[in-house]
């Protein structure tokens, strides 16, 4: 309803210096680790950033005290601004990839001879040599980034299948 | 074989599981800490990096790995899918007649940790400045549901029955048994989607003859922050991928010892495969991060584990109100609406 009593401040700065705009704390209100942990790593990413930290001034208070100090005489919304933005365009780039990987049709089919999470990764398959194999492996994870099975080893997968089914799961 | 990584960029990409403790936990990557590496956020990079792999999805549950992001992101997520996507669940029970054993405040409670099958994104948060001045609510904010039973004998038990099933009619109160009564036009705006409790088979009361429940429910649309019956989740959680490195080969009596450890279904340890001539690893995903390998002295110097610090296994878990692809959609654009909020507001914000 309009006009009923005055709204309830959002954001706040605090400056202990008036002259100095590079040494800043937010208050951000109605806000926790949720936004203040995600944006402050944003902002520590920033060169003109000196420093960036947040807490939660008690319990029982749902504010958060967002200190950001920066160099050169750059201002403090600055970093802010730009923090806000960048994590508001992550959050858009996961969206859209999110996006994409459930409407591909095969990304969630369950088929288990792609999804069987052993027999899917190609460290089976790449012989004694690689034995540090695993960086390969979580680069190409499992699932639906398998690599094509060679028919070569189609034998060595239905035994490996049996036996990850019977011993590991 | 992969190019081995430096003693720097293992600190920077890996969380080490060592035998008495955990080492290189905190996200260091930022600008000026690692002399020869640019920090700096660079979201070309981090598009290039990023992905999502879906590994099992139906109704109810969903796995998937997000890889190439920050914990401090990756776990904002998570919050927002405990705490703050809205659901609707019952906050207001008028309670005309309760004859049962139960008190009403207890199934006041009872009732409102239902969960009710709506769709939270078809209604409005109701106005706190309105529910001061008890005013009704309206189409737009509020689901009403009914429960009326009343419990009685059955006139068709047999005389020596003692069984209470065939005794008494409706002694049972389930779910099912709440109702949805339409307010203004919502019997026509929401005809295909019928408004009730997910389940049908939760019980709400036990009743004896002549007892009788007779009650009115308001559902209002909620956070999980202000009460946990808003949750949309019954757990949402991430795990690292686990890394398992072989530093040597792992041949004759290791190789014994590690396939008796691998097999032994206490310690699920390490998913590892007896093949060829030696051990190696399949696949390191499934290992439980026990560290019970570390236990044995022989083998302890011949492995490394560690977890991948950008590499995040996501489990999230419905109630059953949402779908839990539309639940992780919801919880990225309520962390974008807080960048929104504070943006906004960062123009007009005033000075102390």
């Amino acid at each position: 309803m309009a006009g009923e009593g005055e709204k309830k401040p959002v954001l706040r700065m605090v400056q202990a210096d008036a002259a100095d705009e590079g040494c800043v704390t937010f208050v951000l209100h109605d806000e926790d680790h949720t936004l203040g942990n995600s944006l402050r790593y944003m902002i520590m990413k920033n060169v003109d950033v000196d420093f960036c930290g947040y807490t939660i001034t008690h319990p029982s208070e749902t504010k958060i005290n967002f200190r950001i100090q920066t160099r050169g005489g750059v201002p403090a919304t600055e970093p802010l601004r730009r923090g806000l933005n960048e994590l508001n365009d992550v959050c858009q780039h996961v969206l859209n990839t999110f996006q994409v990987m459930l409407n591909e049709p095969t990304a969630h089919v369950p088929d288990s001879k792609t999804t069987c999470l052993i027999c899917a990764s190609k460290g089976l398959f790449t012989g004694p040599e690689a034995l540090h194999l695993q960086q390969d492996y979580t680069v190409s994870n499992v699932g639906r980034n398998a690599p094509k099975m060679i028919p070569f080893f189609c034998y060595l997968r239905a035994v490996a299948d049996m036996w990850c089914r019977d011993t590991l799961l | 074989m992969a190019a081995p990584r430096t003693n720097v960029d293992e600190i920077r990409s890996r969380v080490i599981l060592g035998e008495f403790g955990v080492r290189n936990v905190h996200t260091t990557e930022f600008p000026g800490n690692y002399p020869g590496y640019d920090d700096t956020w660079d979201m070309q990079k981090f598009q290039k990096n990023f992905r999502i792999d879906v590994v099992h999805l139906d109704e109810s549950s969903m796995e998937f790995d997000m890889v190439g992001i920050d914990a401090a992101i990756a776990n904002a997520f998570r919050r927002i899918l405990l705490a703050e996507v809205p659901t609707m669940a019952i906050e207001k029970v008028f309670i005309y007649n309760n004859t049962s054993i139960v008190q009403d405040e207890v199934l006041a409670h009872r009732l409102g940790l239902i969960p009710i099958k709506a769709d939270p994104r078809l209604f409005e948060y109701r106005n706190t400045v309105e529910e001061s001045a008890e005013e009704e609510g309206s189409e737009i904010d509020t689901i009403q549901l009914q429960l009326k039973i009343k419990c009685s004998k059955n006139p068709r038990a047999s005389k020596d029955s003692s069984d209470p099933r065939e005794l008494y009619l409706n002694h049972m109160v389930y779910s099912k048994d709440i109702r949805w009564v339409p307010i203004g036009n919502q019997a026509d705006v929401f005809a295909d989607s019928s408004i009730g409790p997910v389940h049908d088979d939760i019980l709400i009361a036990q009743l004896r003859p002549g007892q009788e429940l007779d009650i009115i429910m308001h559902c209002v649309k909620g956070i999980g922050k202000d009460h946990a019956k808003f949750s949309p989740v019954a757990t949402a959680s991430y795990r690292l991928l686990p890394e398992i490195t072989l530093l040597e080969p792992v041949e004759g009596e290791k190789k014994e010892l590690w396939y008796a450890m691998c097999t032994s279904s206490h310690h699920h340890v390490a998913a590892l495969i007896i093949i060829y001539f030696f051990a190696k690893v399949v696949n390191s995903r499934l290992d439980t991060c026990s560290r019970e390998v570390l236990r044995h002295e022989d083998l302890k110097n011949v492995v490394k584990l560690g977890r991948v610090r950008d590499h995040f296994i996501f489990t999230v878990e419905s109630t059953g109100i949402l779908p839990p692809d539309v639940l992780v959609t919801e919880a990225i654009k309520v962390l974008m609406a807080k960048c929104q909020r504070f943006l906004s507001e960062l123009d007009s914000a005033e000075t102390v």
